[in-house]
């Protein structure tokens, strides 16, 4: 399977409201707005796969020209910013993040590490007198004082 | 806490990644957020995934030091994520969409709620946050970054006096890039470190550590430099200078030495 066709997946098929003054790439992005903010966040999506699936639903830019992964990228940072202008305008705002959260996650059983050598010396036993006259020393050192 | 009582060993998650949680404790303009940034780069430069929190929207540091996007516009991975308001509401529930990330993606966090100590508390209060990262396996650490100002002391002191915000892995982070021009170290840190209440904490386990200052670190950040990328030579655009890289390069072996020495290195995500 190709980027493409992978994240032709990604997408369910939605009619983008028109926004006045904004051209068919922010209405896409702004209809998808939470399952590319999802993507983005998990690092799933590039800008050129996004453009891909633009130009695979027919979006194109303001003179007919097919969307740029510049251009996309540029146009998302202000149906993000619009987007939550627009969640704070509606009054208390009520943002719904992404669930980044499969069904099908369960808690998994923490079974007890074995500590490692670098570990075992972070857990030797702590003497905070030794503690306190180390950064006593080093305080003096960097005060050029003996200590 | 009791002093005797030893860290549990690093916990495992998902594809039995350490997971850590870093959320910084205490007042502001302490340089906490260049510490968690330190730590932050140092994760990434040893290969871990390490993903800034920052709740503090007035200097929003790490969020401008790990943007969304890089001059390209295209999205970088594991960039700075903010509550949308520094309403409490959205805080909280920008923390529980966060923490819950952390648990399922496997992905160490690093907070920092600049002066937000009471926000953690209520936070900790109602996630119960020592018990839901013991039960998930996230190794929590809240480190409490320490200027010249004896009044941040008093505020830390406070802060540890509630069972809350305390944690097997509390350090104190006397942090020597703060102190005023013309004060010595001793100067500043002499009061804190022959305090009673000081040498209390420490009894109690609480770790006392010493950041050093890096002279050279507002140049590093005018040039867009990263710690790890002058010493490795891995730096795109402005090169740094050789006594760049010596400086940078001395602090960091000396802070690993150090950090090692009080027994928290490993703890770092």
């Amino acid at each position: 399977m190709t980027d493409a066709d992978a994240t032709k997946l990604m997408f369910r098929k939605k009619r983008p409201k028109p926004y006045r003054g904004r051209g068919a790439v922010y209405s896409w992005l702004r209809a998808h707005h939470t399952e590319v903010a999802e993507m983005l966040a998990k690092g799933e999506l590039s800008w050129a796969m996004l453009t891909a699936e633009m130009i695979r639903a027919g979006v194109k830019g303001g003179r007919g020209e097919a969307p740029t992964p510049k251009a996309a990228a540029r146009v998302w940072r202000r149906v993000c910013r619009d987007v939550d202008q627009a969640a704070l305008a509606s009054g208390p705002l009520k943002r719904k993040y992404p669930s980044r959260i499969s069904p099908d996650w369960r808690p998994q059983v923490v079974a007890p590490s074995q500590p490692s050598a670098a570990q075992a010396a972070s857990n030797a036993p702590y003497d905070p007198d030794e503690q306190l006259a180390r950064i006593r020393r080093i305080i003096a050192e960097r005060s050029g004082r003996k200590a | 806490m009791d002093g005797s009582e030893e860290p549990k060993g690093s916990a495992t998650v998902a594809g039995g990644a350490k997971v850590g949680l870093v959320a910084r404790g205490g007042r502001g303009r302490t340089g906490g957020s260049t510490g968690l940034d330190l730590w932050i780069q140092r994760g990434r430069h040893q290969g871990r995934r390490v993903k800034p929190l920052d709740g503090d929207l007035r200097s929003r540091t790490l969020g401008l030091l790990y943007p969304p996007f890089d001059q390209k516009n295209n999205p970088i991975p594991d960039a700075a994520s903010s509550p949308p308001t520094d309403e409490l509401p959205d805080i909280k529930t920008w923390l529980s969409s966060e923490f819950d990330s952390m648990v399922t993606e496997g992905v160490s966090r690093v907070l920092d709620l600049s002066g937000g100590d009471r926000v953690l508390q209520e936070y900790v209060r109602d996630l119960v946050l020592r018990e839901f990262c013991r039960d998930f396996g996230v190794d929590l650490m809240m480190p409490i970054f320490l200027g010249p100002e004896i009044e941040d002391f008093r505020h830390a002191m406070e802060m540890l006096r509630s069972d809350e915000l305390r944690c097997e892995r509390t350090v104190l982070v006397l942090n020597e890039g703060v102190i005023r021009h013309g004060q010595t170290t001793a100067g500043a840190f002499d009061p804190i470190g022959g305090h009673p209440d000081f040498k209390a904490v420490l009894r109690e386990g609480v770790r006392p550590v010493f950041l050093r200052r890096l002279t050279c670190l507002s140049t590093l950040r005018e040039r867009g430099l990263g710690f790890y990328d002058v010493i490795t030579g891995k730096q795109s655009g402005a090169k740094a200078s050789p006594t760049l890289c010596h400086m940078t390069k001395t602090w960091l072996d000396t802070f690993e030495r150090e950090w090692r020495e009080a027994g928290v290195a490993e703890w770092l995500p």
